[in-house]
Formats: structure tokens, sequence, C-alpha cells
């Protein structure tokens, strides 16, 4: 069978006495399936019509003999049916075509959804990322606000490096104050800090890979160490010394490619972690600052606190109060419960001026220097610092002084009386043994002669022990340096030198005299004492000592009115004073004087009038020992 | 001997001029410093008894102003009644040759300390017992 020709066939006739198997039309059915077969037969046989209808599906069977109008209406009706087939066929076809198109283009559509959706899930994930790495930028930024130390900060950029598995704990290098540059690590998970020998070259840019800080902190840690990633950090200061300087290096295997995101993600964190630094920086210094305040405040011999308005104790050093006590002056400082007789506050609150008075705490006497400061910016004073000068020690060498003075009084008076009374008894005595000689020693006459020799010996018994006691001549001789005593006389006399300028110029340290102490000490205290009364105004204290070859001399010169020439011999007197009734008895310079002479020494005085007077004494210098 | 007082106190001028007459002596007074000089020069005693706290001229000034020759003869015994300021030493080196405070203990025992001084002492007494 010809095979094209066969496919091309639209109506084929096949006669069935050909094949009474009908096996062709079966062939026929299988190669050209769409045509349209009729079936010619002659035998109206049931078998055949089967095996036509079933193996060859046959459009109709035709009878013979031929019946041509049969035959021209099977024909035609064959011929619609092939016609009506092929339309069909054609419809298939086409409707087969567009289901084809349209299943493409359901494909691109399916593939369309599927991308953007894909590209909508990118974004959303690179969303997520950004926002996580936002929160966890948020999350640093507050921590680091939160961190006290140093170190607390950059254990937190550690944590936060983390992230990156190639990154190994960062490295600090920084010179931030005088303890020169350090260097940050953690070995065993535990963060150490030791100085960095290294001189710190500070960069100023960020190295990807430093191989010259690879090799440095190899040599450092002792181990390999990776690809050296450093960024300087950049702390702004204005007045640090030297420029304090930072540095990280993160240790890293990152390849290349991945670096910049390690970068970056420091970068983020580096502009808050610079804050961090200088706020950290300046809280320090706050807090160095207000230590050395403290420290000093404490350091203070006499005991000093700020008081408000109401008596509390805002602030005290130690020597007031051992622990801070929220409490009231009074009650912290003298255990009292009600303010302390002499308490100068009330006053310079109310009056805004400077004022002192005496207070008495634990047996001990006070000064009470009180000055009025005002803690708000302008405004009335709401406080008082107070400073509690103990003047027990002073008053006790005053009182010594007055002691001694009183005694060098009773001394002269007895002196003078010994000297009014000696005399007559003198002749008393004498006479009575003169005129006793001559008479015979039982009689009456005699006997009484003699009771009034023995009434005057006893009167010469008693002046002699009065003088006795007041000159109480056992001499305790010490080799003295007269720059020492002056030294350790000073503390005493701090009361009386407040108002004024102490100038003091020692300079014969190492120059000895022979004296009592305690008594050539009751001298400078009295002249200098002394000095400080003449000088009303605030004035010039100056305290000299002198190499004078064969002397040793000191000066004590003041900037007061001076002392008239009429009256400069006269100082020197027993009771002679210029000072008002009752604030000295006289004996100062005189008792002075006695004192200096009996250790050989020379007392004086040089005055300008108007411009001050200077005292000085001088006692023989005693040879250098060898 | 002849003796010379020189003493402001007329107690004492009174009652060592009676020991001193009672032993024979010759005694002459002066009553303060100025006086006891003039009587000194005019005198020549062999021994002086100066008081040292004399209004006008003190002892000691009176032995300041003294021609050295006629201290160096005279025996100079210095009594105070204050004894404050002087001492053996301190008359010694004023060219006295005792120092006794007032008020004496034994009037006569001092003549005869005087007397002692003189006859025996290192000024040249002989000579002025004798001075013929």
């Amino acid at each position: 069978m010809n095979e094209p020709a066969l496919k091309q066939a639209r109506l084929i006739l096949v006669d069935a006495s050909l094949d009474p198997e009908l096996e062709i039309l079966r062939e026929i059915r299988e190669r050209a399936s769409s045509s349209i077969r009729v079936l010619v037969q002659d035998v109206d046989s049931p078998g055949i019509l089967r095996k036509a209808v079933n193996r060859g599906e046959v459009f109709s069977v035709i009878g013979w003999p031929l019946d041509y109008d049969l035959l021209k209406e099977s024909l035609r009706e064959a011929v619609t049916e092939a016609q009506l087939l092929d339309s069909r066929l054609r419809l298939l076809k086409e409707s087969t075509r567009q289901n084809r198109e349209l299943e493409k283009l359901t494909a691109s559509l399916e593939s369309l959804v599927e991308e953007r959706t894909h590209h909508i899930q990118i974004s959303k994930e690179f969303e997520e990322e950004k926002v996580s790495r936002i929160r966890g930028l948020i999350r640093f930024i507050q921590e680091l606000s939160g961190s006290s130390s140093f170190e607390d900060l950059i254990d937190l950029l550690r944590r936060d490096l983390r992230s990156f598995h190639q990154v190994h704990d960062p490295v600090m290098i920084y010179e931030i104050d005088s303890r020169g540059p350090q260097i940050v690590f953690w070995r065993n998970s535990m963060m150490q800090t030791r100085p960095w020998r290294h001189a710190m070259a500070f960069v100023p840019h960020i190295h990807l890979q430093d191989p010259e800080m690879s090799r440095r902190l190899a040599n450092y840690f002792a181990r390999p160490f990776g690809k050296a990633l450093v960024i300087p950090i950049d702390v702004s200061t204005q007045d640090a010394v030297p420029e304090p300087t930072f540095q990280l290096v993160l240790e890293n295997s990152l390849p290349e490619s991945d670096v910049s995101q390690v970068l970056d993600f420091c970068l983020e964190r580096l502009q808050p972690l610079s804050t961090a630094i200088e706020r950290l920086r300046m809280e320090s210094e706050l807090t160095h600052f207000s230590y050395r305040w403290e420290k000093t405040f404490d350091g203070l011999k006499d005991p000093i606190a700020i008081i408000d308005r109401s008596d509390r104790v805002l602030r005290s050093n130690k020597k007031f109060s051992e622990q801070l006590i929220k409490d009231s002056c009074f009650k912290s400082f003298a255990g009292k419960d009600e303010r302390c007789e002499g308490c100068p506050v009330p006053k310079v609150l109310m009056t805004g001026q400077a004022g002192k008075g005496e207070i008495r705490r634990h047996g001990r006497v006070y000064e009470v220097h009180s000055y009025p400061i005002s803690l708000v910016p302008g405004g009335k004073p709401t406080n008082v610092v107070n400073q509690y000068v103990d003047q027990s020690q002073a008053r006790e060498i005053y009182m010594r002084l007055l002691q001694s003075e009183k005694m060098g009084a009773l001394g002269l008076l007895a002196g003078n009386i010994a000297h009014e009374l000696n005399n007559p008894l003198t002749g008393l005595r004498s006479l009575a043994q003169v005129l006793r000689m001559g008479l015979a020693a039982e009689t009456q006459t005699a006997q009484d002669l003699g009771e009034i020799e023995k009434a005057s010996e006893r009167c010469q018994k008693i002046i002699r022990n009065l003088l006795d006691f007041v000159h109480h001549d056992e001499k305790n001789l010490q080799d003295v340096r007269l720059d020492d005593l002056v030294e350790k006389t000073l503390p005493f006399l701090k009361t009386a030198m407040r108002m004024h300028r102490l100038n003091k110029e020692l300079t014969t340290a190492g120059l000895s005299v022979r004296a009592e102490p305690q008594l050539l000490q009751q001298v400078i205290f009295n002249l200098v004492h002394n000095a400080c009364q003449a000088m009303e105004k605030q004035g010039t204290l100056t305290i000299e000592t002198e190499d004078r070859g064969a002397f040793v001399r000191l000066w004590v010169r003041d900037t007061g009115p001076g002392i008239p020439e009429g009256i400069r011999t006269q100082i020197f007197e027993p009771f002679f004073t210029t000072k008002r009734e009752g604030s000295g008895t006289g004996l100062g310079l005189s008792l002075s004087k006695e004192i200096v002479e009996s250790f050989s020494g020379r007392i004086g005085v040089e005055s300008v009038e108007g411009e001050g007077a200077s005292f000085w004494f001088e006692l023989p210098r005693l040879e250098e020992k060898a | 001997m002849r003796f010379l007082i020189i003493d402001d106190e007329p107690l004492v001028r009174r009652s060592l001029g009676r020991a001193l007459s009672a032993k024979g002596h010759e005694v002459s007074e002066a009553v303060d410093g100025q006086e006891g000089l003039v009587r000194w020069r005019e005198k020549r005693p062999d021994v002086v008894f100066l008081d040292v706290l004399m209004p006008g001229l003190t002892g000691p000034q009176v032995l300041t102003e003294l021609e050295d020759d006629l201290k160096s003869r005279t025996t100079i015994i210095l009594i105070s009644a204050f004894s404050g300021e002087h001492n053996p030493e301190t008359a010694q080196r004023l060219g006295a040759d005792l120092f006794v405070p007032k008020p004496f203990e034994d009037i006569f025992a001092l003549v005869k300390i005087a007397e002692d001084l003189r006859t025996n002492g290192s000024k040249d007494g002989g000579e002025k017992r004798n001075p013929n």
C-alpha cells in the first residue's frame, strides 16, 4: 500500500471479499485513522459485520451488487462524514494548539509569580536582616551607655563580633593617659590589660590586612597570628595629654570578599564606641578630680564641714567625723542636742559675712571660722563652710606663758621685797649681836636680844624660801636648732597669724645653740604673738634666722606701726606694756630678755616708725660636732 | 685697820660700824656711791664694805670709776641684799675680794673674816698695815 497516499486518503472503500478476515481494515484504521472507511461486501454475514465494526470501525457497509443510488447515497454520507470528521479534526487540532498555548501562557505566568514571590522573599529576608542589624546596633549603643568601664565597652564589642565565626576576639591597643600604651586582649575568656611596650604608631587609616601588626602581635602572644584588620578609633578630645589613641585589631581568617562585611559591622559601632570611650574618660577624670578634692579635704588637719541653713552637715572631712552622719553639726561634731554655745553660724548666715566663734567639744576649745557660701548661683548664702581650729594647744602654751609671766612678776616682786627687807634685817640682826656682845649671856636683856636675833633670822628664812620658790633654778640645757624650734612653735601661733601673710626665711638649718627648748619656745611664741598683735590690719610677718658668725640670730619682723624711739629701751623692762589693759601683763618682753640672757644671749629691737618693728635675739653658736 | 662702809641703808652702816668700832677699828661711812668714791680717795681705807644697789652710783660702778692702784691696794667686800645678779664670781671679776649676801649671819664673824682677808689675803695688806 502506498503509505503517503493512504495517509492522505480521506475516503477508503474496502472490498471485503479481498480479505475475509478484514485485517486490512484494521491496518487502514491504524495507519489512517482519520479516514472514512466504507466496506463493500456481498454476503450479509453478521460475523463480517462484527469484524468490520470491531476491527475496522467502518462508517458504513454497502451490499454487493452495488446499488448506485445507495452507493451514491452512502458515499455522499461518507464524504459528509469525512468532511465532518475533517472539520472536527481541524477543530481538535486548533483547540489542541490553543490549549498548548494556554498551557504555555500559564506556565510562564506561574514562573513569573514564582519569580516575584522569590524576590519578595529575598527582600523580606534582606529587610529582616537589616532590622536585626539595626536592632543589634541599637542594643549595642544602649549597652554602651550603661557600661561603666573601658573593659566593659570592649567586652561588648567582642560579644557582638562573635557572630562572625572567622573573627577572633578583638585586641585593643590604646594610649589614654600617662600610663603609656596599653594592650587589651582575651586569654582563656579572661580580659587582660598589659602595657604595650612597642611604640604606638597610630595610623589614622583602616588597614584591611596589616602584616606588620600581625607580626608584632605574633611576637607578643608567642603564637601565629592571623590576618590583622586594623581599625583606628577616633576619640575626640580637647585637652588630654598625650592625645589618646585607640586601635582595634581583629585577628581573622576571612576571605577577602567578607572583610568588608566585618568592616561595615565595626564601622557602624565605632562612632558610638568612641563616644562612649570619651564619656568614660570624662567620667574617670571627674571621679579622679572629685577623689583629689576629697583627699585634700580629708588631709586637712582641722575639722571642716559644709553646713546648711538648718544646721545639717552636707559634707565633712574625716577630722570632723569618721562616718558621714547626715545629722546636725552639733550632734555629729560635739555630740550635743542643741547648737553649741558661741557658734558663729547663725550670724554668718544672717549677715553674709565671715565670722568666728569659740565652742567647746569634749573638753577642748575650738575656734570656729565660718565662711558663707552660696550653692545657688547669685543667691544669698545657702550654706557655711566651718573650719574648727583646736585652740587647746595654743591656749596651753599661752597659759604657760601667762603662768611664767605671773611667776616672773612674783619673782620680781619677791626680789624687790627681799632687797627692801634684807637691809633693815641686816641692821636688826647685826645690831642685836653688837648689843649682846657687852652683856652677860644670862641677863634678861641679852636673852631678849637673842629673841630679836632669832626673829630676824626667821624673817630672813622666809624671804629666802620665797626667792627659791620663784627662781626654780633647775636647768635643762640642750643643743637646740633655732630653725627647728621655729617650725615647732609656729603651729601654736596659727590663730594669731591667720590674718597675716607669713614669710619664713630659715637659713641656719645646721646650726645649734645651747638653751632650754621650752623656754626658748616661749620667747619665740612671745615675739611672734606680739608682732601679730602689733599689726591691726593684715600685714606681713617675717621670721628669719641669720648666721652671724659666733651667734645665731632670729628676727621677727612685722609691718605694724613700729615702736616710738622714746620707748625702745623701756619695752624690755618689767610691767611695761602698750597693750590695752587686760591683754598682757607687760612682762612678756622682760621675761624673754631674762630667758635669752640666761642662755648668754642678747635681745633687741630695730624699728622705723610707721613701717614696723624687727625684734631679734641671738645666742652663742655651738661648735659643730664632727 | 681703817674701814670704809659704803651703803645707803643707815641700819647697815650703823650695825657694821658698831661692830668694827667694838673691835677697835677706824670706821668711815658713805651714804651712796658718789660719797663713797670721795671718802675712798680721801681716807685710803684698808678694807671697804661696798653695797651693790645704791642710788646714784652702784657698787660695781664705783669700782669702775675708782683708780686701779687704789683698788688693788684695798681689800674690797661686796655686800648685797639682792642676791639675784651678783655672786662671788662676778664680784671677783669686778675686782672685789669677797661677796657677802645681806643679812649677815654673824656680824662678828664677818669682821673677823674681813680682818683675816686683810692680813693674809693676796693684796698687799702688810704694807698697808704698816704704811710707814
